[in-house]
């Protein structure tokens, strides 16, 4: 039988150890990561396959080697009753399975399944003891809390998937897996409550992510565009997070997420935007302090995109709407700077950012010097030489620390802070104006799953208004049964 | 498309970019605090109270203890003329937007054109006060006044201090020209005077410049766009009385027992219109609230009630006496009132307006409470 | 896709509202005339959206043009035709009242073509993005109208004096005049007649709603104005935004620039429902059935000669209050409803 690269996942399994082996060589070449080896079982052949690093070898010795020698005291079998103890009269592990393929086989193999192909049947079987090293859990990274869980997800996908089931413990939470990428064969988990979602909608993610042609899917942004909508827009419709108990609520709403695996990161669709705004302390602090929380967040939100190039567009083109000392000020900093403020604002924007996507990328160890080199550089010198203006800095200093309080939007605000410095810079108020209805309306237009973008304020759902202003009560919780589409505004 | 889409957007970025449209700063604007002005050979002499910072540092732009205005004077035909006239002088556009003060001479012939300026220019603060001036008001402007970071935000809080304690009128920009309008041209301005004082023994020996205030103690009533009648201090107080303005004015008041200070402010007014033989009569009661300085003064309230009720009586009569019968300015506002109550009557007597203002009789009644 | 009757409601609102707060000055006539025969001009308008209600109630997806259609094609088309130019009229005077506004208020503040190039883009890209683009922008932009007049009437309250405010009789040419300059600046009655597939439900509390919404607030700023300004109003063009001028926020001066922003917000949204109104029956009309092509011939055709027409200012009044205007809302917005209506049921009995 000819195998090659290209035909080798449908192609299969021969009946023959040798040609088993020789048609594994065949595709996988001499990759030093593949162990095949020939192995005795009651006087029968069989090949051992196993990748280097994935299997655990205490696993392998107690479950699998131990068991097998156990089966083979001085007798000799036959090649199906050797199958039927390994799939039915032992408990070698839980995770076994039926291999016919060679795709199923290299599918299992490099997923850390141990494959034994007995000789003189046409099928394999896997065993899952996987014993890769990963990461342990910790606190989540990107999403912090303080009263919430402190355990947030890692790569390993198996791992996160119990990090959800343990919190949502009913049978109706179901995880199905499939695999995206033609060449990593990605393993990814759809997640859903089966009697909260919307069937159709989990159709639709699994037809979406079927028709995904890439090679290689190595996290949540490969998946994103192929799951939103096609209408393009700053905003993305699909949220990420890291913690499995912000994945719980959400699921718990009738959302789904779609955990990957080798990313932290799980992706949950459909999307608000006023999700971004909503944290799991929302759920555990008293609910007077959540709404004045939240607010502030929308407010950061605010000063975050517009703050820069609203003070460059008033001051420049619309002094009278500035205080009279502040503006007095405001002349006497810019008395002795050389750019106009839309250049300065533009400079110490950039400046941030490098500073900013340096203190990501750079070595811990060199943390402190990003620190040091920034304060003095753009706080110091910047202002003692007069490149650029006190109050300006303060501006910046200000939208920096507000660009933090909402870290899923860090993309948007970053672009669109740049964008509304040009926009006041050189129209004014009515650049501002104009950008705003253009972001706007984009925004409206913007959907997941039929699910509005601006849910719950456009289309205004009233029940949901609690959303916007702080959370509902949790008495209102465990009367109502919330689910996400009651936010596309159909009347039911 | 993408790709044409990003080509197009980069075109048109850079072509935005290098018109300069950002180049715009804001001391590349003069900021104009108070502006002044006068009556010249052929037009008129204006003068503003332009922003200049007087640094100190970057650290610290701005220090109050220095005078952080220059004054810029042009002449010219008309104010718009002078106002570009001063713009070449010191190389920036004229912001109008911060103005707190307009002052002008009482010889200036045409007050309208001036004020008309300020109307059609959308920068204007409508808010700004309006005053008139005895002698230049350039001098006016150019006060000494060294608190606060520029002189006219203390001229304002002058005015408003003034205006609250009832030594002035209400004489803001949009007051004022809504009054010219519904009068057919009448209204009145604080009049504002400058004094210099000299620190005696210091400024003899150390040179240094004597300290400047300004003071406003009468109004100058406008008829026709031209100054008219000087009004003293009590019959701008009478102006006040009758149209409810004031808020916290002392007044002396002269008992058997001897003189008792109070505080007063306006409660409410109110008119009966009517037509009496060939004209209209006006009966305003109007109703002060008084507060005593003292508790022993509360054994002699009903002689103080009456003193003050005499004594505001007074002021009002003045008022009317000198605004409306020698100057026939409405400036106590009786057609707005009369045309709210009645716009035929009000139609009717208005077709000769000065004939009108000659035959209505005002009369008030004060009753004071406490 | 369908909106409610609320987002309706507030669509029309902010296209209506739009002309008001820029324009209204008191001319020759009193402020109590002025209000007296608004309340006429908005009772005759009570009337005249009769036919569109129940148009509406009778086809409930189909707007007068589809309706004209079912009766036969050329008189769809005669329609359409009819709407279009009159979409383009109106692309036009609105451009060019807002390069108005834009030339008197902020003068030397940007180049009005500029101006009118970045108005026309903006809504072409709303009208672009359809009915739920300009629909749910319209809620936030309703909001941002509210904390702007309650910010204005916060902060001159105190100035306000009774006074300026006096009563007058109303003659029945002030009233017709009022009416006719009423109708003439209601353009929302055609789009209305227009956008009616669009509406999930309840045409009349959108279109009563409307109207009563509409009345409170042009009622409501003619007297903040007039309380305020008294007489100054006869010397301003704009009276609402001189009272902006000097109304004041906590961290804001003035509120003028504040205005602009709203104001601009609410212009994007007026444009765009031109084009959009135009949609549910371009889709009839195979050379226009192309989206691109129904929202942008119009913007060329209407705002590219308003731009040509800056700094002439004698082309704004009569464009804004005349009765030819008035006539052609009456026509588009009421007559031809009411037509479309009977000559329907005619056929129907025909049949």
């Amino acid at each position: 039988m000819n195998i090659d690269d290209k035909n080798y996942a449908h192609t299969l399994l021969p009946r023959t150890a040798d040609e088993f082996k020789k048609m594994l060589k065949a595709v996988a070449g001499n990759t030093m990561d593949v162990n095949i080896s020939d192995i005795m079982v009651s006087g029968h052949r069989c090949v051992f396959v196993a990748s280097e690093g994935m299997i655990s070898t205490q696993a392998l010795s107690d479950l699998v080697f131990r068991p097998l020698m156990e089966f083979d005291m001085g007798r000799t079998a036959s090649a199906e009753e050797i199958y039927t103890f390994l799939t039915r009269q032992s408990l070698m592990t839980i995770d076994r399975q039926e291999l016919t393929t060679f795709g199923e086989v290299f599918m299992r193999l490099f997923s850390g399944f141990a494959i034994i192909f007995i000789d003189g049947l046409n099928k394999a079987i896997s065993l899952g003891i996987q014993g890769y090293d990963k990461r342990s859990i910790e606190n989540p990274s990107s999403d912090t809390n303080i009263m919430g869980g402190q355990d947030g997800f890692i790569e390993a996908l198996r791992t996160n998937v119990s990090l959800v089931r343990r919190r949502i413990k009913s049978p109706l939470l179901k995880f199905e897996l499939m695999q995206v990428g033609k060449v990593t064969k990605t393993d990814i988990a759809i997640s859903y409550i089966s009697d909260k979602v919307d069937k159709k909608v989990v159709d639709e993610i699994k037809k979406r992510l079927m028709d995904i042609e890439l090679d290689t899917v190595f996290s949540s942004g490969y998946l994103k565009p192929f799951l939103e909508d096609k209408h393009k827009s700053i905003f993305s419709s699909i949220s990420t997070t890291d913690r499995p108990d912000s994945m719980c609520i959400k699921l718990n709403e009738g959302k789904v997420g779609i955990l990957i695996d080798g990313t932290p990161f799980a992706t949950i669709l459909p999307s608000e935007f006023i999700e971004e705004f909503r944290t799991v302390d929302d759920y555990s602090t008293r609910s007077f302090y959540t709404v004045y929380i939240r607010w502030i967040k929308y407010l950061s939100f605010l000063l975050a995109v517009a703050l820069p190039g609203l003070y460059v567009s008033i001051a420049s083109f619309h002094p009278g709407m500035l205080s009279h000392r502040l503006l007095l000020n405001l002349v006497a900093s810019q008395e002795s700077t050389p750019y106009s403020l839309t250049t300065e604002a533009v400079i110490i924007t950039i400046m941030y950012e490098i500073m900013r996507e340096a203190g990501i990328r750079l070595p811990k160890a060199v943390g402190g010097a990003v620190s040091i080199v920034g304060a003095l550089i753009i706080g110091d010198a910047a202002v003692t030489s007069s490149l650029i203006s006190a109050p300006l800095l303060i501006i910046i200093g200000l939208t920096a620390t507000a660009s933090f309080v909402i870290p899923g939007l860090n993309q948007q605000t970053s672009v669109l802070r740049l964008v509304y410095i040009a926009a006041g810079g050189l129209f004014g108020l009515y650049g501002i104006s104009i950008l705003t209805i253009i972001i706007i309306a984009n925004t409206c237009v913007l959907t997941s799953m039929t699910v509005p973008y601006t849910a719950p304020l456009s289309p205004l759902t009233t029940n949901r208004l609690t959303n916007i202003l702080g959370r509902p009560s949790f008495l209102n919780l465990q009367k109502t049964k919330r689910r996400v589409e009651d936010l596309n505004g159909v009347k039911k | 498309m993408k790709k044409i889409s990003i080509i197009c957007a980069i075109i048109i970025l850079v072509s935005i970019t290098l018109t300069g449209c950002s180049g715009r700063k804001p001391d590349n604007v003069g900021i104009v605090h108070a502006i002044g002005i006068d009556k010249a050979d052929d037009g008129f002499e204006l003068s503003l109270q332009v922003f200049r910072v007087s640094s100190a540092g970057s650290q610290t732009p701005i220090d109050s203890s220095k005078t952080n205005v220059e004054i810029i004077s042009a002449k010219g035909k008309t104010i718009a003329n002078a106002v570009e006239l001063c713009e070449n002088q010191l190389g920036k556009e004229m912001f109008f937007g911060h103005n707190q003060l307009l002052v002008i001479n009482k010889k200036v012939d045409d007050i309208y054109s001036c004020l008309n300026y300020f109307i059609n220019n959308d920068d204007a603060y409508i808010g700004m006060i309006v005053a008139a001036s005895e002698k230049s008001s350039k001098d006016i402007i150019s006060a000494d006044i060294s608190s606060g970071t520029v002189a006219a935000e203390t001229m304002k809080k002058i005015f408003d201090i003034s205006k609250k304690d009832g030594y002035s009128i209400d004489s803001r920009f949009f007051k004022v020209v809504s009054d010219y309008i519904d009068t057919d041209g009448t209204m009145v301005l604080p009049l504002i005077e400058k004094r210099s004082q000299a620190i005696a023994d210091k400024s003899k020996e150390s040179g240094e410049p004597a300290q400047d205030s300004l003071e406003i103690k009468k109004a100058i009533l406008v008829n026709n766009s031209k100054f008219s009648k000087v009004l003293d201090i009590d019959e701008v107080f009478g102006i006040n009385y009758f149209l409810g303005d004031i808020e916290d004015a002392d007044m002396t008041v002269k008992t058997s027992y001897g003189t008792e200070s109070v505080t007063l402010k306006s409660i409410k007014e109110k008119a009966e219109v009517s037509e009496k033989d060939d004209g209209v009569k006006i009966e305003k009661n109007i109703t002060v609230g008084i507060t005593l300085e003292k508790e022993e003064s509360k054994e002699h309230r009903d002689e103080i009630k009456q003193e003050v009720e005499k004594k505001v009586t007074e002021y009002i009569n003045k008022a009317v006496e000198k605004t409306l019968k020698q100057d026939l300015s409405d400036v106590l506002e009786i057609t707005t009132l009369i045309r709210q109550r009645d716009y035929n009557l009000y139609k009717k007597l208005t077709a000769d307006r000065e004939e009108f203002l000659k035959k209505v009789s005002v009369s008030a009644k004060v009753n004071a409470v406490y | 896709m369908k909106i409610s009757s609320w987002q309706l409601l507030i669509l029309l609102f902010l296209s209506r509202i739009f002309i008001t707060i820029t324009y209204f000055t008191l001319e020759d006539v009193s402020p109590s005339v002025m209000m007296s025969t608004t309340a006429f001009s908005v009772a005759a308008d009570m009337i005249l959206v009769i036919p569109a209600i129940i148009l509406y109630k009778k086809y409930p997806n189909e707007n007068v043009i589809r309706s004209a259609f079912e009766i036969s094609k050329s008189f769809g088309i005669v329609l359409f035709v009819l709407y279009f130019i009159f979409a383009i009229f109106m692309i036009f005077r609105t451009v060019r009242f807002f390069l108005y506004f834009f030339e008197n208020a902020f003068l030397n503040l940007l180049p009005t073509l500029v101006v009118g190039a970045m108005l026309i883009a903006a809504a072409a890209y709303v009208g672009h993005l359809g009915i739920e683009a300009a629909a749910r922008s319209s809620s936030i932009v309703f909001v941002a109208f509210l904390l702007l007049i309650i910010a204005v009437i916060a902060t001159t309250a105190e100035d306000f004096d009774l006074n300026n405010y006096y009563t007058e009789p109303v003659g029945t040419n002030d009233i017709l005049n009022g009416v006719v300059h009423g109708i003439s600046r209601s353009s929302e009655m055609v789009v209305l007649v227009l956008l009616l597939p669009y509406l999930k439900n309840g045409i009349g509390k959108s279109v009563y709603g409307f109207l009563i919404l509409k009345l409170l607030f042009v009622e409501m700023i003619a007297l903040l104005c007039i309380l305020f300004l008294g007489g100054y109003m006869a010397a301003v063009p704009f009276p609402f935004f001189t009272v902006c001028g000097f109304a004041k926020a906590p961290f804001v001066e003035r509120l003028d620039a504040a205005f602009l922003v709203v104001w601009t917000l609410m212009g994007v949204i007026k444009l765009s429902l031109y084009t959009i109104s135009l949609r549910p029956s371009a889709v009839l009309l195979k050379p226009l059935n192309n989206n691109a092509v129904t929202n942008l011939v119009p913007f060329v055709l209407g705002g590219v000669p308003a731009l040509y027409f800056a700094y002439k200012e004698q082309m704004i009044i009569p464009l804004l209050d005349n009765e030819i205007t008035a006539c052609a809302v009456l026509l588009l917005g009421s007559l031809v409803p009411l037509a479309v209506l009977i000559l329907r049921r005619l056929k129907h009995e025909k049949n």
